[in-house]
C-alpha cells in the first residue's frame, strides 16, 4: 500500500513539474518574438512588483495576451476534465461528456438568451448554468421515462437533447440582431482562449474553484455512485442528495468553463479515460490526475493553435483534431475491457 | 429481534401482488433460507429489507425501528448486502472494490480513513483474499468475484447480511466454498437470511426456513418441518425426493428421474 | 499533499494575476482632440498624427486608406480581393494578421498604432486595448457614414486634407448623378431589387445597396429590413415583387449564378428574366456595391444599366477611369476590357 501512495505522489508531482515547465514553455512560444530570456525576466518583474525594463509591447504580449491565456486554458482544462470524469461516474457511462449529454449546448441557449436580452455578464454566465442544468436534467429524464436505464439509451438521449438545443440555437441565432448579437453568439459557440485577459482570472476561480474542490472531497463517492443506485443505496449512499451534488457542481464546472471560452469539445471525454489508464478507476486519484492532464492538454492544444498556421484557428478545431484520433487509439488500448 | 416483518404487502401495480401478507422474524446467530422458484418475489422481500423499495404495506422493523424511517445511511451500518450480479462500469481493484462497504462510515465531503484501509486490509487477510487486492474485481473468476463481495459486506462489521442467490452462476466447488463460508459467518453471531432455489442448500445450511408461494405467500419454520415432498410440489411444482442418507446422515433432495 | 499541491498551483496563479494588472504605464504621447469614432467612442487624436500606423482585418478599411493616400503606413490588412494588394504599393507590402478576426499576437509584432475594425465585435477591440494599440470602429451602412469615415480615419491619420479631397471627389460624383437622375421623369424610373449571396436574400430596405438603386434612378421596392444587413426573404417574396430590375451583388460569396436564373423555369415569368435585365455588379477590380468609395460606381453602373440613354457606356467609361485615377493615379483600362465587353 505505501509503495502506491509514493507512487502516485510522485505520478502528481511529476506531472505537476511538466505543467509548470510547459507554462514557461508557453510564455516564451508565440508569433512576437520573445526571448525566453526577456520573457521569464517580465514574468519575474512583474511577480516581485518591480519595473519593467522590457519594452512596453513585448511586455504587454507576455503579461496581458500569454499569462491570461494560458492561465485561463489550463483552468478550463482542468474544469472540463474533472467534469468530464464526474459525468462519467455519476451516469456509470464512460461514454458521456458535457458535450454528450447536452449540457454545453444548453449552456450556450442560456448565454445567447442573455445576450438576446441585452443582459449584462453575470447575468448571461447564470443563464449558461441554467441552461446546462435544465440540458442535463433533460438528458436524465428520457431514459427514466421510457424506464430504460441501459447506456444506449443515455447516449441516445444525449443525442437527442444536443441536437434539440441547437435547433434551439439555431433559432436564436435566427432571431438575433445581426450587426451585434450574431457576433457575440458565435462568439460563445466558439471555443477560443484569444480574448482571455487577466480581469478574467479571478471571476473564473470564483466560479470554478469552489465546485472543484467539492468534487474533489466528494470523489470517493462518485465511486461508490458508478456502482449503480441500488448498490449505492445499500452501501449507504444518500443518493439523492450526493447525486444532485455532483451534478450540479460539474455542470457549474461546464458552464463555467464555457463563460469563459466558449464550448470546447473532446477535453472532457478524453482525459478522464487517459487518467483512468495511468492511475486505474478510482475517483480519488481520477479527479486530481484529470485535472492536471486536462490543463496540461488544454495548454499544449492551445499553444499549438497559437504559433501554428498563418492566422489563428479557434481551439475548438484543435481539439477535435487531436482529441479524435486520441480517442481512437485509447478504445484500440482498451479493446478488451470494451468487449466484456 | 434484528428483523421482524409483519403483515407486508406489495406490488409494483395494482393488480399483481409480488408480497401478500408476509410475516418473518429472525435474530443475531439465525440463518434464514427463502426458498421459492425463480420469480417468486425472493428478491422484491429483499429489496424491501433492505429500504430500497419503500411503497409498501405493513411493518418491516430493523431493530424495532421502521425501515421506512431509516436513512440508507443507518440501514447500512446493520446490513451487509451480497448482491446477485456484481459487476461495476469502473475497473476498480479488489481493494477499492471493498473499500466501498465502508461507505456508511464515511461522511459525504470527505473520504475512508487510514483505519478504514487497515479494515479492508484485515478483511482481505481473514479471507484469504490479500493476494487479490490489485487485481481487477471486473477480471476476478465468478466464485473470487462473490467472496470479495462477501468481504465487502462484512468489512463493516455489520448484524445482518443478506445474500440474494448467492449461489447462481457457480460452479459447484465454489457454490461449497460459498456455503461454508456462510455457515461460518453465522456461528460467528451474524443474522444471515439468503435466497436460494436449490432445497440441498437450504439443508445443507440447516438453518430456519421460509417458502414462497406462487401467490406471494411465506410459510416460516424449522427446515424440517418446512423442506417436505408436499411442499416441495407446491413450490415447485415437480415431484422432488427426500431420502435421508445414512452415510453423511443427511437427508437429500432428488429429482427421480426425467 | 495533493491539496497542498493545488493551493500552492492556484496562489502561484492568483498572485501572479494580481501583479500583472499593476503595470499600467504607457508612454503619453500628446493629445490634440478627441474624436467620435463610428461606434460612438471617444478617441485621442494625437499631436504627431501622421506618424501613426494602422494595421485592419476589416476589408472595408482598405479603400478608405487608399482613399486617404495613408496606405504606406498600412502594416497590415485584409483585402477581398487581389486588385487591391497589387493596384496600390503599401498595400502591396503591407502584411496580414488574419481575416475577419485578429491573431493578437500577429498583431503586436506588427505593433501598429491603431486598428481599424469593424464596430460590432467589441471582444476584439477590449483585447486589442489592452495591448496598448488604439481601435477605431467604423462603420458603413450608407453615404453620410462613407463621408464620416473618411473625416474620422483622416483625423486619426493626420490627413484632414486628403480627407477633403476625397469627400469634395465622392459628393461632386454625387451631385453629378443627382443631376441625371433629375432629369429622368418618375414614369422612367425602374423598380430594382439586389439580391445577395443566395436567391431569397435581398439587400434590406435600410442597406447602402438599396439606397445605391434609388440613387441611379430606380425604385427599391425591397419593404423588409433587419438593421443594415442582408434579409432572408425567400424566393416566394421576391416574385411578387417582380422587380423590372435584379441586381446581384458582388460583395459577397454567391450560391448561383445569373445563367441558373435565365435557365431556371420557376423564373421564367419574371419581368427581369424575359427582358433579360439581371446584372452583377462588376467586381473584376474591386467590389462596386462595397460600402466606400466605389459604391460611386455601383450607382453609376445601375444607373447605366437601367437608363442607358441618360448615362452612356462612354460616360460610365470615364468615370470609371475618373475614380481609378483619383485613387491610385492610373487607370485599369486593360483590366477592366472584359467588363466593357458584357455590358455592351
Amino acid at each position: 500500500m505505501k509503495t502506491n501512495k509514493k507512487k502516485l505522489l510522485t505520478t502528481y508531482i511529476i506531472l505537476l513539474l511538466i505543467l509548470i515547465v510547459l507554462i514557461v514553455f508557453a510564455m516564451c512560444l508565440g508569433k512576437y518574438d520573445v526571448t525566453p530570456k526577456e520573457s521569464l525576466s517580465i514574468l519575474f518583474r512583474a511577480i516581485t512588483f518591480r519595473e519593467q525594463i522590457a519594452d512596453e509591447m513585448t511586455a504587454n504580449v507576455v503579461l496581458k495576451l500569454r499569462l491570461p491565456r494560458i492561465l485561463v486554458s489550463i483552468f478550463v482544462g482542468a474544469a472540463l476534465s474533472i467534469s468530464g470524469a464526474c459525468y462519467q461516474g455519476v451516469f456509470k457511462n464512460p461514454l458521456v461528456s458535457p458535450d454528450f449529454l447536452g449540457v454545453s449546448s444548453g449552456a450556450c441557449i442560456g448565454a445567447a438568451i442573455a445576450i438576446l436580452f441585452s443582459l449584462s455578464s453575470a447575468y448571461i454566465s447564470s443563464f449558461a448554468f441554467i441552461g446546462g442544468i435544465i440540458a442535463v436534467g433533460i438528458t436524465a429524464l428520457i431514459p427514466t421515462l421510457i424506464r430504460n436505464r441501459s447506456n444506449i439509451i443515455l447516449v441516445l438521449s444525449g443525442i437527442i437533447v444536443s441536437s434539440l438545443m441547437s435547433s434551439i440555437l439555431g433559432f436564436i441565432k435566427y432571431t438575433a440582431d445581426p450587426y451585434t448579437q450574431l457576433a457575440s453568439i458565435t462568439y460563445w459557440t466558439m471555443g477560443d482562449f484569444s480574448y482571455a485577459s487577466l480581469s478574467d482570472i479571478a471571476p473564473m476561480l470564483l466560479i470554478l474553484i469552489p465546485p472543484l474542490v467539492i468534487l474533489l472531497l466528494m470523489s470517493w463517492w462518485i465511486d461508490v455512485l458508478s456502482m449503480g443506485e441500488e448498490e449505492a443505496r445499500t452501501l449507504g449512499t444518500n443518493i439523492k442528495i450526493i447525486r444532485t451534488l455532483v451534478i450540479i457542481c460539474s455542470t457549474l464546472l461546464t458552464s463555467g468553463s464555457i463563460c469563459f471560452a466558449g464550448t470546447i469539445g473532446w477535453v472532457g471525454l478524453i482525459v478522464p479515460h487517459f487518467s483512468r489508464m495511468l492511475v486505474g478507476s478510482s475517483n480519488r486519484k481520477v479527479l486530481p490526475i484529470s485535472c492536471i492532464l486536462g490543463a496540461l492538454f488544454m495548454l499544449i492544444v492551445d499553444t499549438l493553435t497559437r504559433i501554428i498556421g498563418v492566422t489563428e484557428m479557434p481551439v475548438s478545431i484543435m481539439t477535435g483534431i487531436v482529441g479524435a484520433p486520441f480517442f481512437i487509439w485509447l478504445l484500440f488500448k482498451r479493446r478488451n475491457e470494451i468487449a466484456q | 429481534m434484528i428483523y421482524e416483518v409483519k403483515n407486508l404487502n406489495f406490488s409494483y401495480n395494482k393488480k399483481n401482488s409480488v408480497l401478500n401478507d408476509i410475516n418473518l422474524q429472525f435474530n443475531e446467530g439465525e440463518l434464514l433460507c427463502v426458498l421459492g422458484k425463480n420469480g417468486s418475489g425472493k428478491s422484491t422481500l429483499f429489496k424491501c429489507l433492505l429500504g430500497l423499495l419503500k411503497q409498501y404495506d405493513g411493518e418491516i422493523l430493523l431493530n424495532n425501528k421502521e425501515i421506512k424511517r431509516l436513512k440508507e445511511k443507518d440501514i447500512a451500518q446493520i446490513v451487509g448486502y451480497v448482491p446477485q450480479n456484481n459487476e461495476s462500469t469502473f475497473d476498480f481493484t479488489v481493494y477499492e472494490y471493498v473499500l466501498m462497504g465502508l461507505a456508511s462510515n464515511v461522511s459525504m465531503f470527505s473520504h475512508p480513513s487510514i483505519e478504514d484501509e487497515k479494515k479492508v486490509l484485515t478483511v482481505l487477510k481473514e479471507m484469504d483474499l490479500i493476494n487479490l487486492s490489485q487485481r481487477k474485481f471486473n477480471e476476478l473468476s465468478g466464485g473470487e468475484k462473490q467472496q470479495v463481495s462477501i468481504a465487502r459486506a462484512i468489512v463493516k462489521q455489520p448484524k445482518v447480511i443478506l445474500f440474494d442467490e448467492p449461489t447462481a452462476h457457480l460452479d459447484y466447488s465454489n457454490q461449497i466454498k460459498v456455503l461454508k463460508k456462510i455457515k461460518e459467518l453465522s456461528n460467528k453471531g451474524y443474522a444471515i437470511a439468503i435466497t436460494t432455489h436449490d432445497p440441498n442448500h437450504a439443508i445443507l445450511l440447516d438453518g430456519k426456513v421460509a417458502l414462497f408461494d406462487e401467490n406471494g405467500h411465506i410459510k416460516q419454520g424449522a427446515r424440517k418441518e418446512l423442506i417436505t415432498e408436499d411442499n416441495l410440489k407446491i413450490i415447485y411444482g415437480t415431484d422432488l425426493k427426500i431420502r435421508y442418507l445414512e452415510e453423511f446422515k443427511r437427508d437429500v433432495c432428488i429429482y427421480p428421474a426425467l | 499533499m495533493i491539496k497542498k499541491l493545488f493551493t500552492v498551483l492556484i496562489t502561484t496563479c492568483l498572485v501572479l494575476s494580481l501583479c500583472s494588472c499593476s503595470n499600467e504605464k504607457t508612454q503619453e504621447r500628446e493629445v490634440i482632440k478627441q474624436i467620435t469614432d463610428g461606434a460612438g467612442r471617444t478617441v485621442n487624436v494625437y499631436a504627431d498624427a501622421d506618424k501613426n500606423t494602422a494595421a485592419s482585418v476589416y476589408f472595408v478599411a482598405a479603400p478608405f486608406f487608399v482613399a486617404l493616400k495613408i496606405s504606406d503606413r498600412v502594416l497590415a490588412v485584409n483585402t477581398r480581393n487581389a486588385f487591391w494588394a497589387n493596384a496600390d504599393d503599401g498595400l502591396h507590402n503591407a502584411g496580414t494578421v488574419g481575416k475577419g478576426t485578429v491573431d493578437l499576437e500577429k498583431l503586436a509584432s506588427y505593433n501598429p498604432t491603431v486598428l481599424v475594425h469593424r464596430s460590432n465585435d467589441p471582444e476584439t477591440i477590449e483585447a486589442v486595448e489592452k495591448l496598448g494599440i488604439d481601435t477605431i470602429c467604423i462603420t458603413v451602412e450608407n453615404a453620410q457614414d462613407i463621408i464620416d469615415t473618411l473625416n474620422i480615419l483622416g483625423s486619426y491619420f493626420g490627413v484632414e486634407e486628403n480627407a477633403e479631397k476625397a469627400i469634395n471627389w465622392f459628393n461632386s460624383k454625387i451631385d453629378l448623378i443627382d443631376s441625371i437622375v433629375e432629369t429622368i421623369p418618375d414614369s422612367e424610373k425602374k423598380t430594382a431589387i439586389l439580391i445577395g449571396g443566395d436567391l431569397g436574400r435581398v439587400a434590406g430596405k435600410d442597406m447602402l445597396q438599396s439606397w445605391m438603386i434609388e440613387k441611379a434612378g430606380g425604385i427599391p421596392v425591397v419593404e423588409e429590413y433587419k438593421n443594415h444587413n442582408w434579409v432572408d426573404i425567400g424566393v416566394e417574396r421576391v416574385f411578387s415583387y417582380n422587380p423590372e430590375y435584379i441586381f446581384s451583388t458582388s460583395s459577397a460569396a454567391k450560391s448561383y449564378n445569373i445563367e441558373d436564373i435565365y435557365n431556371d423555369q420557376a423564373w421564367s415569368a419574371m419581368n427581369a428574366v424575359i427582358n433579360k435585365n439581371i446584372y452583377n455588379i462588376p467586381t473584376t477590380l474591386d467590389s462596386w456595391d462595397m460600402p466606400g468609395m466605389s459604391a460611386v460606381l455601383g450607382v453609376m453602373y445601375m444607373l447605366h444599366t437601367m437608363h442607358p440613354d441618360y448615362f452612356s457606356i462612354e460616360d460610365l467609361e470615364d468615370e470609371v477611369d475618373d475614380y481609378y485615377r483619383f485613387m491610385f493615379g492610373r487607370c485599369f483600362d486593360d483590366e477592366l476590357e472584359l467588363d466593357w465587353e458584357h455590358f455592351n
